[in-house]
């Protein structure tokens, strides 16, 4: 009897032991890394003896390269893409700019050195510290095949910190340009149908070959950095860079007729206009794209600014502790800036909201893409758990939360579409949930000279510029920035915003900053109108 | 056989059954639900309990940003339990003079994680019904999060909030939830005694 039960009973007993067991061996394999917890309960290792990747970081055999443009030539910077983040090896770069590298087990970190300026750099958190500055990186370095890899952005946001020449990473023409090298931007888009006009920044010797089909523009430089804009009808079917260094190749479609070029110099840069003919030009819409500056040929530019009235409708916004409410406010000033821009400026101002109405976020973008505004404006009030804080704030999209997605919209591609008539033609994409991303230079100018005039007007809060990743901005495909007037929550803050004295101030305020900063792009003061680096800092 | 032999043997097969039950199966079920009670999930309150500690972020004193502390919270053996003990305590109240960035009364409804370290936290809805409103709580209340699980858990690579289940555009109309995000100690800034972003994420510092 014994021996006809003993062997279910000892799978039980077997069965009964095995919580133990499997708890055991969850407690030793200690599955879940805890940052600093783990430090009490398991022995320090060292950062270096952590696996290759964590989490689901794999290398990918996707890969790139950056070119180096050096006063000495130019160097190709290979660029291995690790779970879609662009990270070159820490050797190339030593290389590159002479750096000793040393691993630190101790700082858990990557001590990079350059002519005895040092970068200590966190392996585990990507958290980079040089000359008292800290910045942090994306993502942190990764080991591969017995190399340290370093997120792109190591080039252009640390190491010029320690680096006795300027290093400028232009993202979207993938260069990094070391040191006083002229590396022009060459900016390409259609003026009307049949006039391209490109600007070259600064101006640079170039010469202009005509090829059948096709126009070769050669400059005398390392290399371009090109900016494809929209290009018009079917006219000209493409534009890119050339094989040989420094030239770019403007594509004709087959319907161009011999051009003429002219070029003019002002203000450090060259306007060269491409003429081009065709029998018949096609009607054809416009694109979406940047449009600045103005265009004097095609008749009178009038200028648009799109005013967004936060909240509405259902959606109240903030509500002050007087009661009054976010979207009231916001409506009052953005009535006031239109009356002011129409009286003293002549623009066009198109309001997202006339009334309390509920507008959705997408559709306020969607209305300055959609008139080719020169600016959006978003207007709000802002709320706080403390009520002390108080004062009014400017912001500009920031990206770094996006990471590579916003990488990839600032590189806009270009692709081929077919055509009715058989063909194809070359179309600029921009991800429209990220069409901010290529006014980004633009956008950061527009808050500060907002944020200077408003200033001089109402109490600012000690944060008064900033990037935030805020949703109605994204998609807004010129420069655009969001304004936060004052606090609700602050009984002083909330009795100025509802005054009419505040809302004339501030409406003051916005329509100076919009002026000014309209000047300073019209005088080639301000940044390009698409920017090579999407990030800030 | 003889009736007593018979009852002989039959008593003895009874005690061996019952020395075999109280061997086999009762001492083991007892062994067994005694090492459950100390190893297994248990309440906060147990003494045994193993317990780690995470940084969490809060609005600081000035309300301009998130501070950072650390507190104990029960320790779980997996990604997924671990992430959410560090969300449930991130929606606790904080020790004056911080206070919650998240709204009051905002539950964890639930919690997964992607096999790409994406971890997805799905919230109540009064993490949106009972919002300020203001576009600095609600960058606040989102980092507070963010930043809770991607500091304590390196292996979390970003967070994607939900709101009663559902992808969200914002929670107040601003900050952008359309993907999941990063860690990021922009907003944490100082908390006096020392700096979050310098002794996050650096073993043993």
């Amino acid at each position: 009897m014994m021996r006809r039960l003993g062997h279910p009973l000892t799978a039980r007993r077997f069965l009964a032991t095995l919580p133990v067991l499997v708890t055991i061996f969850a407690v030793s394999s200690r599955p879940v890394p805890l940052s600093r917890a783990s430090a009490a309960s398991a022995p320090p290792r060292s950062p270096l003896d952590q696996p290759v990747s964590q989490g689901a970081t794999r290398p990918s055999p996707e890969a790139d390269a950056l070119v180096v443009v050096t006063p000495e030539g130019r160097r190709v910077l290979p660029v291995v893409r690790v779970d879609g983040h662009p990270m070159v090896a820490l050797d190339d770069l030593a290389a590159l700019f002479r750096l000793a590298v040393r691993e630190e087990p101790l700082a858990a970190g990557l001590s990079i050195t350059y002519q005895g300026r040092s970068i200590l750099l966190g392996t585990s958190d990507g958290l980079a510290s040089a000359e008292g500055r800290l910045i942090q990186l994306s993502v942190p370095p990764t080991r591969q095949a017995r190399r340290w890899l370093v997120p792109v952005e190591f080039i252009g946001r640390v190491l010029p910190l320690v680096y006795d020449q300027p290093i400028a990473h232009r993202r979207a023409a993938g260069l990094v340009v070391v040191g006083n090298v002229n590396v022009p931007r060459v900016t390409a888009r259609a003026e009307t149908q049949t006039r391209l006009v490109l600007e070259i920044a600064p101006p640079t010797p170039h010469t202009i070959v005509q090829e059948p089909g096709r126009l070769v523009l050669r400059f005398d430089a390392p290399a371009v950095e090109l900016v494809p804009g929209p290009l018009s009808g079917d006219l000209v079917s493409g534009l890119k860079l050339g094989d040989a260094p420094g030239t770019v190749i403007i594509e004709l479609g087959p319907r161009a007729a011999p051009v003429q070029t002219t070029a003019e110099t002002a203000e450090q840069r060259t306007r060269l206009t491409v003429a081009l003919s065709a029998a018949t030009p096609p009607a054809e819409p416009e694109r979406l794209g940047p449009r600045l500056p103005p265009e004097p040929l095609s008749g009178v530019h009038v200028d648009t600014v799109v005013l967004d009235p936060g909240h509405g409708g259902e959606d109240v916004g903030a509500r002050g502790v007087g009661g009054a409410l976010e979207k009231d406010v916001t409506l009052g000033v953005a009535r006031r800036i239109k009356a002011l821009i129409e009286q003293r400026l002549g623009w066009r101002v198109i309001l997202t909201r006339t009334a309390d109405q509920t507008v959705d976020l997408d559709a306020r973008a969607a209305l300055a893409n959609n008139n080719k505004a020169d600016a959006f404006v978003s207007l709000h009030a802002n709320a706080s758990v403390r009520p002390a804080v108080m004062g009014a704030e400017v912001f500009y999209l920031s990206v770094d939360e996006y990471g590579d997605e916003a990488g990839r919209a600032s590189a806009a591609s270009v692709e081929e579409v077919p055509t009715a008539g058989g063909g194809s033609r070359r179309l600029d994409i921009v991800r429209w949930e990220m069409a901010q991303v290529r006014h980004l230079q633009q956008s950061t100018l527009l808050a500060e000279t907002i944020q200077e005039e408003l200033r001089k007007r109402v109490p600012m809060n000690p944060r008064g510029l900033q990037p935030a990743p805020f949703r109605v901005l994204a998609g807004a495909n010129m420069p655009a920035v969001l304004v936060e007037l004052g606090f609700l929550t602050n009984p002083d803050d909330e009795r100025r915003l509802t005054s009419e004295e505040f809302q004339n101030q501030a409406a003051q305020a916005l329509v100076e900053g919009l002026a000014r900063f309209r000047e300073l792009v019209r005088t080639g003061r301000g940044p390009a109108a698409r920017t090579s680096s999407g990030g800030l800092r | 056989m003889k009736p007593r032999q018979v009852a002989a043997v039959s008593g003895l097969a009874a005690l061996a059954v019952a020395v075999g039950w109280v061997l086999f199966v009762a001492l083991p079920r007892w062994y067994a639900a005694g090492s459950l009670e100390t190893v297994g999930p248990s309440t906060p309150d147990h003494p045994a309990e193993r317990r780690i500690q995470a940084r969490l972020f809060y609005v600081a004193e000035d309300g301009l940003r998130l501070a950072s502390i650390e507190r104990e919270i029960p320790y779980a053996d997996t990604l997924v339990a671990q992430a959410r003990r560090i969300v449930e305590a991130q929606l606790e109240p904080p020790p004056p003079p911080l206070a919650s960035a998240l709204p009051s009364g905002t539950r964890l409804r639930d919690l997964f994680v992607d096999e790409s370290g994406i971890v997805y936290v799905n919230l109540s809805g009064e993490v949106t019904s009972q919002h300020t409103g203001g576009s600095l709580d609600e960058i606040l209340a989102v980092y507070a999060l963010v930043n809770a699980v991607t500091v304590n858990l390196p292996a979390a690579r970003a967070v994607q909030l939900l709101v009663d289940g559902r992808e969200v555009d914002t929670l107040a109309g601003h900050v952008d939830l359309r993907h999941p995000l990063r860690k990021n100690l922009k907003w944490a800034g100082p908390t006096g005694e020392e700096s979050p972003s310098a002794t996050v994420g650096m073993p043993g510092g």
